[in-house]
């Protein structure tokens, strides 16, 4: 009864708690490669704002994984995970170089209520070493979501953050890893 | 005897001349430390910076910022000045209930001294900056690459990565290290 009480004061007071704030990190992981339509990604918004008069070429991956890294209270039961990368190879800052990339991560859980969309923009980076992969350098957001978290229930959580990760092109297996770590204010 | 000291005279001066002019491939490194100017209310309109992807843009502008070297590291420039031209793309940002990130394309115009030689070229540049996260400061974070147009003046090619903040007051401190040629 006392472990109750205890357990019940301790949510109440996160409850309570305005600055309560997550630090996640949420990596994709998957097989990224060419889609096989031409120019930039369409079925996710984001990666649609690659500019229509420039070479924007659609990434897409295969045997997708999303999940937090970091450890924290959230959770992500195993569900559906899309990714598109819009590669504006007009705009690179030099070639080779680094292209504008417009990326977008939508998971939804099988069977579930539990989604989230994360918005990116980043620098895709060649090589800088043979062998080495091409790099992400970037930021986005968790732009949507909802999650069920233990004493919570299922809450909406936004929040924003660096987005870094690596690509090995034309690799088979999981050549993509792509990390948003975001801070996450629980409402 | 003469003839044979003057023939290794010349030879020494030869692969002096080259070792002088040897082109090497490393990974550099350079500092650019500036205030920023307010935005303003449009794309900036030099070179890589004049684009706007969104059609919502603003320009800031970071002039006499100062190029420097990385301690212990193969300097990319030597020391100098920069202009800087950031367009900031707010209608493309990834925005949260909580922040964003705003995508930018920019330009840094280096004006260095590299080896003893005056030095000029132009970085183009794109990444993000965000809201301030764990400090009071806004990283940035992103890649450059060193521009074809204008031609570089004792300069190199290359491209990297580059990373940073910019503080509340409007100081931009940006670390640059990427594969250059020079």
């Amino acid at each position: 009864m006392r472990k109750l009480i205890v357990l019940s004061a301790i949510a109440v007071l996160a409850l309570a708690s305005p600055a309560l704030a997550l630090n996640e990190t949420f990596t994709v992981t998957g097989n990224l490669g060419v889609a096989t339509s031409a120019g930039k990604c369409t079925s996710l918004t984001y990666p649609s704002l690659c500019p229509s008069g420039d070479n924007c070429v659609c990434y897409t991956a295969k045997k997708t994984s999303l999940h937090t890294a970091s450890g924290g209270i959230l959770t992500i039961p195993p569900g559906t995970t899309q990714v598109a990368v819009s590669v504006d190879t007009t705009d690179m800052t030099s070639h080779p170089g680094c292209a504008p990339a417009w990326g977008e991560v939508h998971y939804s859980q099988t069977g579930g209520s539990d989604m989230a969309t994360i918005e990116f923009f980043a620098s895709l980076c060649k090589p800088m070493s043979p062998g080495a992969p091409q790099t992400f350098s970037g930021g986005g957001a968790l732009t949507d979501s909802l999650f069920v978290i233990p004493f919570f229930g299922a809450i909406d959580v936004t929040g924003f953050g660096t987005a870094t990760g690596t690509y090995f092109a034309g690799a088979a297996g999981q050549n993509l890893t792509l990390s948003l770590t975001a801070t996450l204010p629980i409402p | 005897m003469n003839r044979f000291v003057i023939g290794f005279v010349a030879l020494g001066l030869a692969l002096g001349a080259t070792q002088a002019l040897a082109v090497t491939t490393a990974i550099r490194y350079a500092t650019i430390v500036g205030t920023a100017s307010a935005p303003t209310g449009s794309q900036c309109t030099e070179g890589y910076a004049n684009q706007c992807p969104s059609g919502s843009c603003t320009c800031v502008q970071i002039p006499s910022a100062t190029v420097g070297l990385v301690t212990g590291r193969v300097a990319l420039a030597g020391k100098g000045t920069a202009n800087l031209f950031l367009t900031f793309d707010n209608g493309a940002a990834t925005v949260s209930a909580s922040g964003d990130c705003t995508p930018f394309f920019g330009v840094a115009e280096l004006t260095t001294k590299r080896a003893g030689k005056a030095s000029s070229e132009t970085l183009n540049l794109n990444g993000v900056s965000c809201n301030p996260l764990t400090t009071a400061n806004s990283p940035i974070l992103g890649g450059f690459g060193i521009s074809k147009t204008p031609t570089p003046v004792n300069g190199g090619t290359g491209f990297g990565k580059v990373t940073g903040f910019l503080d509340p007051s409007g100081s931009v401190s940006l670390k640059l290290h990427g594969r250059i040629t020079q």
